[in-house]
């Protein structure tokens, strides 16, 4: 068995015994052997998502795991590993041993500053970046023409121009990398979850799929994104139906769907820049072609047409 | 859908969270209800609330009906729970997110209509933008703490395109295949 490290830091007190407690009664069940140490020389972090520490921000600079730990009925970080605390020890050992598949998937991590950049995904990769640190209660703005968008480093929140999100959502915005701006918000902005800034530059920022996704890779939803706020189309929701319960390849989804890749592609890197999809290169589950039961396939298409929803 | 061909899909939810108002948006006519005077004021503050069932039916290609169910969402009539999901192609639960214990009535009614089935279950959050209203993500944090992955959505159900997009995401659950249904 495999022995990972794992290090903590900026939980309160309370959470951070819970951990340390739970990680006993997880060692012998999980995938892996878990060890603490140092963030330096750990394999994975987890840190709490209000916390001020320089580990946090060292660590945002490398792609290496990190769970972040949030509590109350604060905004869920968009890591693709959180845990809500007070957490079970099952939850614990799940999110253990999915880190534990991702490392396994992927062992040799190169730094992000390493890694060969993209241009056309800079505001997603700074996104994702500033995802990963801690909050200092500092805002970053990224400016395209005619429109601007702010982000609080707390990611609770983005701030927008109606015009600029109406641009956001049909995909007419591309925006570069997010920098630290200590500018006033204009007062005609709105505050928009940071959720809808992450889905709709996923879905449209770029060609192809997200450049720190794996493309041969299966993928499943962690969780439903809320669209009733991102306002869902009918493959969204095929997309949806399908990755919540089962794990596959882009190429098997396309099959399914009769979708071309290139939409699976937005689909999936929309989830992985709003942090619910977790990716697995080790499994291959291909889905069942997707046909509806023969009982009453014809009676959903009938009444998809009666109501309006057909596509 | 049920042994005797019967397409059905059941709103429940707590009283108060619209289900009535749901099926009344999608429903080809009026749906039936059986309302009796509220006396229950300090649970929610409404003149009548559903007693046993309501009924909506949308009719497709001139035969065949899709059967639309409320429950009534009071605890003292639960058991027409069971019998009205019996059968049923789909859940959908909907829940209030102003009332003090919204959490707490969603884990209820995901465990009461989902528990040992595969039953498709979609959950709408209504008033998420009410002060003091819990936001989308507190729900599914702590159904993700049970394991459940359901889709839930902010929705209102005055409005037909919410109504709408629960049906339909419902409709994709229904023909994802078998092993790919969410399991409460």
């Amino acid at each position: 068995m495999r022995t990972r490290r794992i290090a903590v830091v900026g939980l309160k007190d309370d959470a951070a015994h819970a951990f340390h407690s739970m990680l006993k009664i997880v060692d012998g069940r999980a995938q892996s052997a878990w060890s603490l140490s140092a963030p330096d020389d750990a394999d994975v972090l987890m840190a709490g998502v209000d916390a001020n520490e320089p580990a946090i921000e060292r660590w945002a600079r490398t792609d290496k795991p990190l769970i972040a730990v949030h509590q109350g009925t604060e905004g869920r970080p968009l890591t693709p590993f959180t845990l809500h605390h007070p957490f079970r020890v099952m939850q614990l050992l799940g999110v253990l041993d999915e880190v534990e598949r991702t490392l396994a998937a992927t062992p040799a991590v190169p730094p992000m500053s390493a890694a060969p950049k993209r241009t056309d995904w800079a505001f997603c990769e700074s996104l994702r970046l500033l995802s990963r640190r801690s909050a200092c209660g500092q805002r970053y703005s990224a400016s395209a023409p005619d429109a601007e968008v702010f982000v609080q480093d707390d990611m609770a929140a983005y701030y927008i121009s109606v015009p600029a999100l109406h641009r956001l959502r049909s995909g007419d915005l591309h925006l570069p990398a997010l920098r630290i701006d200590s500018a006033n918000l204009p007062n005609d902005f709105v505050r928009r979850p940071v959720f809808e800034l992450a889905w709709f530059s996923g879905l449209h920022e770029g060609a192809g799929l997200a450049p720190w996704l794996e493309p041969e890779a299966t993928f499943h939803l962690r969780r439903w994104p809320d669209f009733g706020m991102l306002r869902a189309t009918r493959q969204d929701l095929t997309l949806a139906a399908l990755l919540s319960q089962g794990s596959f390849t882009r190429q098997a989804l396309a099959q399914s769907t009769g979708k071309p890749v290139s939409d699976i592609d937005r689909f999936i890197s929309a989830c992985a820049t709003s942090g619910i999809l977790a990716s697995n290169a080790l499994s291959a589950t291909l889905p069942a072609p997707f046909r509806a039961p023969t009982r009453f396939g014809g009676l959903i298409r009938s009444l998809r047409r009666h109501l309006g929803l057909a596509e | 859908m049920s042994a005797d061909g019967e397409f059905k899909i059941v709103f429940t939810g707590p009283m108060g969270a619209g289900k009535t108002t749901a099926i009344a948006t999608i429903s080809d006519d009026a749906p039936v209800s059986t309302d009796v005077l509220n006396n229950d004021h300090a649970t929610f503050d409404k003149e009548s609330t559903t007693a046993g069932l309501d009924y909506g039916r949308i009719v497709v290609d001139g035969e065949m009906a899709v059967r639309l169910y409320g429950t009534p969402g009071q605890n003292r009539f639960k058991f027409m729970w069971e019998i009205l999901s019996h059968g049923a192609a789909g859940i959908i639960i909907l829940i209030d997110a102003s009332q003090a214990d919204a959490i707490v009535q969603l884990e209820y009614f995901v465990d009461v209509f989902g528990r040992g089935k595969s039953v498709p279950i979609v959950v709408g959050i209504g008033r998420t933008g009410q002060p003091g209203s819990l936001a989308i993500d507190a729900f599914s944090v702590r159904l993700e703490n049970h394991g459940l992955a359901l889709p839930i959505f902010g929705v209102d159900v005055r409005q037909r395109a919410d109504v709408l997009l629960l049906v339909d995401t419902l409709l994709c659950m229904v023909e994802a295949p078998a092993d790919a249904r969410l399991r409460a």
